[in-house]
C-alpha cells in the first residue's frame, strides 16, 4: 500500500469520492466502507488502535450529521410510511436520507484515512512534481513551509510569555490577544521564509522543471491495478446490495 | 599573473528606502586559495555583499546596484540562472532556516538535483560530503533532531555538494555556542586540508578563525573598504578606528591594550610576552542576606524526561549572576522557572518571600523584567517611543532620558521592527528597565552584538545593578562574566553543577567539560603557568 504511487493513489481516492457522491444506497455504501477499512488495515500496515483513534472524530461527526438530519428533515411526501429506527417510528424517507448522508460522510473519512495513513508527505509532493507536472517552485515551497509549522508553535509560546512580562493585558478577549500576537508572528515568519528562499536559491534552485531526482517515482501496472480494484469495488458493492433487496 | 577567481569593481548598492548607499564604491579581487576574513560594523552591508557575490542581487534587490562583479573572468550576470550559485556557495548564519527538506540525505540531494547530477552518482556524493563534515552517522535522520552545530555542518555539507570554488560563510557561528563554534571551525580547517577551496568568511568572532585566515578586509560604516591586508597590520594600525566602529578586536589585542603593551601586538594569547599586568577590579559583592529568589526541589519534566532538577537555589538581593553552560543544557528553562513564565512540574519557587503562584501576574511583572533572546518578540507598539511608554506611569522626561541612554533619541518615531539588530536589542532591554524592576533576567543579551552595543548595554545594566536591581544574565561570554558577575552558575544536563565566584571557577573548574573557555586574562595566566612548568 505504501508503495503505490502517491499521485495515482490520490487520483483514485478522489475519483472514488466523486462516484460515491452519486450513490444513495446505504447498504452499498456500508459495504464499500468495510472494503476501504479492510484494504487500509490489511495492506496498509496500519495499527488497528491508531486507526480507530483517527476514526473517532469522524465517527462523532457522522453521528452528529445523522442526528441533525433526523431532527431537521424536510417534510416527507409520505409521512404515513414509517420505519422503526432504534426506539422511534420515523418517516421512512427521512431515515433513509439521514442514513445515506451520515454513511457517506463516514465513507469519505475512511477514504481519506486510507490515503493519509499510507502516504509519505514528501513522497506525495515529489510524485506530484514528477507525475502531475506540478511546478517545483510551488512543491518545494510547500515542503519548506511544512518544516516551519513546529517552529511556529514554539514561537507563539515565546511571544505569549514576552507579552505577559511586558504587562500586556491578558484579560482582554481572546480575539484581540491573538491579534496582538499575529504581527510579531507574521513578521518573523516572513523573515524566516525569506531566509529559506535565499538559502534555496544559493543552492542553485531555480524553480525550473529541468532537474534530476534523487528519489524517483514511477507508475507501474500495480498502481493501475490498485486504481481499477478500488473503483471496481464500488460497482461490486452496488451489485451485491441490489441482490439483497 | 594568473586570473583572479573573483573580481569586484566599483560595486555600489543602494536600497530603495535608504538615502545613503549600503555598499559604496567597493573594489577588490579574490585569488584562488585566499582565505579572507571580512569585518565591519553592524549595518555596513556585509550580508548585502554576500548576496551580490553569489548572484542573488540584483535579481532580488529592491534598489539600485552599479559596478561589476566577475567570476573567473566572466561577468556574473552572464551566468545562466542558478549557475553562479554552483561556483559560489554560501552558508548562512541561522541554522534553522536553511533547509527545505526533512531528512539529512534529502537536503544534500536537493542541491545535487539542482545541479542536475545523475541519480546514480548521488549516493556516493552524499556519503562524500557527509564524511567531510563528520555527519555520516546521521544520514537517514530527520533534520529537526540535529543540534544547532550539526545543522550548521549539514548546511555546510549541502553547499559543499555543489563543489563550489568559492565558499562564503556569513556569520556561521552567530547562533552557536562556543563549543559548537570551535567544532565548526575545526571542520572547515579539515576541509581546507582535503580540498582546494577559497574561503570568504564574515564574522565578528575573530579569535575562532585566526588559524585559518590569511587576509583581512575591513568595511567602514558606509560600506566602503578601509583596509585590505594582513590582520596583524590592521589591529596595529587601526585599533582605535576598529573599536570606534564597534568591530571586535582579538582577545590578545584587547589584553595587550589593557596592559598598555607597546606595539606591535600579537594576535593570539600564546604570543603575548610574559609579565603583563592587568588592572583587575573585582566587582564588589554586596551581602544583603535578603533572598529575592528561593528555589526548593524544583523539577521540570517534559513527558518522562527530567529537563531541570534544582534541589536548592538561593539568590540574594543585589547579586549579579551569570548562568552559563552548553546550548540545550537548561539555562533558559531555569531562568523561566525563576520568573514564573513556566511552572515547575514539582517543587516550589519563592520570589521576595512569597510563592510564585500566590503572586498576581501584573504585580509580579512590575517587579520582574525578562529580556528574551529575540527582541522582536517583545515589541507591542508601533514606535520606539511607544515601546518605552507602554503601560508606564513614568513622566515624559524620564522616557526621553532612557531614549538618550540607549542612543535612540532620534529614532523615537520609527517602528521597532525597522531598527537594526543592535538597536532592537538596546530597546528591548530599555523597555524592561523603565519600570525599575527588582529582578532583571537577560537571555544572551550581548550575543552576536558588536562591541559598541555591548558597551552601551552593559553600561545600562550596570547602572541599574548599582541602583540595587538583582541581575541574572545568561551568557557564553566569559570575559563579560569575569568583568561583571559576582557569582556564576554553570548548568549542565538540567542541573546546576557549579555555583561559585568567578575567580574560583576560573581556577578550579575545567570549563572545557561544559563547552566553555577561560576569559582571556585567565587564559593568559594559565599559559604562563604552563610555560614555567615546561621551562
Amino acid at each position: 500500500m505504501h508503495n503505490i504511487n502517491p499521485s495515482i493513489k490520490a487520483g483514485t481516492v478522489t475519483l472514488a469520492a466523486i462516484v460515491i457522491a452519486f450513490l444513495f444506497d446505504p447498504l452499498a455504501l456500508l459495504l464499500y466502507i468495510g472494503w476501504t477499512i479492510a484494504v487500509t488495515l490489511l495492506f496498509g500496515k496500519v495499527q488497528i488502535r491508531k486507526y480507530l483513534l483517527y476514526l473517532l472524530p469522524f465517527t462523532l461527526f457522522a453521528i452528529g450529521m445523522l442526528v441533525s438530519t433526523l431532527l431537521f428533515a424536510k417534510i416527507p411526501e409520505n409521512p404515513s410510511v414509517t420505519q422503526q429506527f432504534l426506539f422511534w417510528d420515523l418517516p421512512r424517507e427521512t431515515v433513509q436520507d439521514a442514513l445515506a448522508l451520515a454513511i457517506r460522510v463516514f465513507s469519505y473519512s475512511t477514504l481519506s484515512l486510507l490515503f493519509v495513513l499510507t502516504t509519505d508527505k514528501v513522497a506525495f509532493i515529489l510524485s506530484l512534481i514528477q507525475q502531475c507536472r506540478v511546478s517545483p517552485k510551488l512543491a518545494y515551497g510547500i515542503l519548506a513551509g511544512y518544516r516551519f509549522l513546529p517552529l511556529l508553535k514554539d514561537e507563539l509560546t515565546t511571544i505569549r510569555s514576552a507579552h505577559l512580562i511586558r504587562g500586556a493585558k491578558t484579560n482582554t478577549s481572546k480575539f484581540s490577544r491573538y491579534k496582538q500576537y499575529t504581527i510579531p508572528l507574521l513578521a518573523s515568519a516572513i523573515r524566516k521564509a525569506e531566509r529559506t528562499a535565499i538559502a534555496m536559491e544559493s543552492k542553485g534552485f531555480t524553480g525550473e522543471r529541468d532537474r534530476t531526482f534523487y528519489r524517483t517515482y514511477h507508475t507501474s501496472w500495480i498502481d493501475w491495478i490498485f486504481a481499477a480494484v478500488m473503483l471496481g469495488a464500488i460497482v461490486l458493492c452496488i451489485i451485491v446490495s441490489k441482490s439483497f433487496q | 599573473m594568473k586570473q583572479p577567481l573573483l573580481e569586484v569593481d566599483q560595486l555600489t548598492v543602494t536600497f530603495e528606502e535608504e538615502s545613503c548607499s549600503t555598499l559604496t564604491d567597493l573594489s577588490f579581487t579574490i585569488q584562488q586559495g585566499d582565505d579572507i576574513l571580512l569585518l565591519g560594523p553592524s549595518g555596513s552591508g556585509k550580508s548585502t555583499l554576500t548576496y551580490c557575490l553569489n548572484g542573488l542581487y540584483p535579481k532580488e534587490l529592491d534598489g539600485k546596484m552599479s559596478g561589476n562583479i566577475s567570476f573567473a573572468g566572466s561577468n556574473i550576470e552572464e551566468f545562466k540562472s542558478g549557475k553562479i550559485n554552483l561556483e559560489v556557495g554560501t552558508v548562512f548564519q541561522d541554522p534553522e532556516t536553511q533547509f527545505c527538506m526533512l531528512t539529512v540525505e534529502d537536503e544534500i540531494a536537493f542541491g545535487l538535483e539542482n545541479k542536475k547530477i545523475s541519480p546514480d552518482l548521488m549516493e556516493s556524493e552524499i556519503d562524500r560530503v557527509l564524511s567531510l563534515v563528520g555527519l555520516q552517522h546521521r544520514r537517514k535522520d530527520q533534520i529537526h533532531t540535529l543540534s544547532g552545530g550539526q545543522k550548521q555542518k549539514l548546511a555546510l555539507a549541502a553547499v559543499l555538494a555543489l563543489e563550489p570554488r568559492l565558499l562564503i560563510l556569513d556569520e556561521p557561528t552567530a547562533n552557536l555556542d562556543p563549543a559548537a563554534s570551535k567544532d565548526l571551525v575545526k571542520t572547515i580547517r579539515h576541509l581546507k586540508e582535503q580540498q582546494d577551496i577559497t574561503l570568504f568568511i564574515i564574522e565578528h568572532n575573530i579569535d575562532y578563525w585566526l588559524p585559518i585566515i590569511n587576509r583581512t578586509m575591513l568595511l567602514d560604516r558606509d560600506g566602503s573598504l578601509f583596509f585590505d591586508g594582513d590582520l596583524r597590520e590592521a589591529v596595529n594600525l587601526y585599533d582605535e578606528e576598529m573599536q570606534q566602529r564597534g568591530i571586535w578586536l582579538p582577545e590578545a589585542v584587547l589584553l595587550a591594550k589593557q596592559a598598555q603593551l607597546a606595539k606591535p601586538w600579537p594576535l593570539t594569547i600564546d604570543l603575548l610576552p610574559h609579565g603583563l599586568q592587568f588592572q583587575t577590579e573585582a566587582p564588589e559583592i554586596k551581602q544583603t542576606k535578603k533572598y529575592i529568589v528561593h528555589v526548593e526541589n524544583a523539577i521540570f519534566r517534559n513527558k518522562d524526561k527530567v529537563l531541570l532538577d534544582i534541589p536548592a537555589l538561593d539568590i540574594q538581593q543585589g547579586e549579579l549572576i551569570a548562568i552559563t553552560g552548553k546550548n540545550g543544557s537548561g539555562k533558559t528553562l531555569l531562568s523561566r522557572l525563576i520568573t514564573g513564565l513556566l511552572k515547575p512540574t514539582a517543587g516550589d519557587i519563592e520570589f521576595l518571600g512569597k510563592k510564585l503562584r500566590r503572586w498576581k501576574t501584573n504585580e509580579l511583572y512590575q517587579q520582574i523584567g525578562y529580556v528574551f533572546q529575540n527582541p522582536e518578540h517583545q515589541f507591542l507598539t508601533d514606535s520606539v517611543y511607544g515601546e518605552l511608554a507602554f503601560g508606564q506611569t513614568v513622566s515624559e522626561e524620564e522616557i526621553q532620558k532612557s531614549l538618550e541612554e540607549i542612543q535612540l533619541a532620534d529614532q523615537a518615531d520609527k517602528h521597532p521592527f525597522t531598527l537594526s539588530q543592535g538597536q532592537k536589542r538596546r530597546l528591548s532591554v530599555a523597555t524592561m528597565l523603565v519600570q525599575e524592576p527588582q529582578l532583571l533576567v537577560l537571555d544572551e543579551p550581548t550575543f552576536g552584538q558588536d562591541s559598541h552595543t555591548t558597551e552601551v548595554l552593559m553600561d545600562l545594566i550596570w547602572r541599574h545593578h548599582q541602583r540595587g536591581c538583582t541581575i541574572i544574565m545568561i551568557t557564553h561570554d566569559m570575559d563579560l562574566v569575569d568583568r561583571f558577575a559576582s557569582r556564576v552558575l554553570i548548568v549542565d544536563q538540567g542541573r546546576v553543577v557549579e555555583d561559585n565566584y568567578p575567580a574560583s571557577i576560573w581556577k578550579k573548574t575545567d570549563l572545557s567539560d561544559y563547552g566553555l573557555s577561560l576569559p582571556a586574562k585567565d587564559a593568559y595566566y594559565k599559559r604562563l603557568q604552563e610555560d614555567s612548568l615546561y621551562a
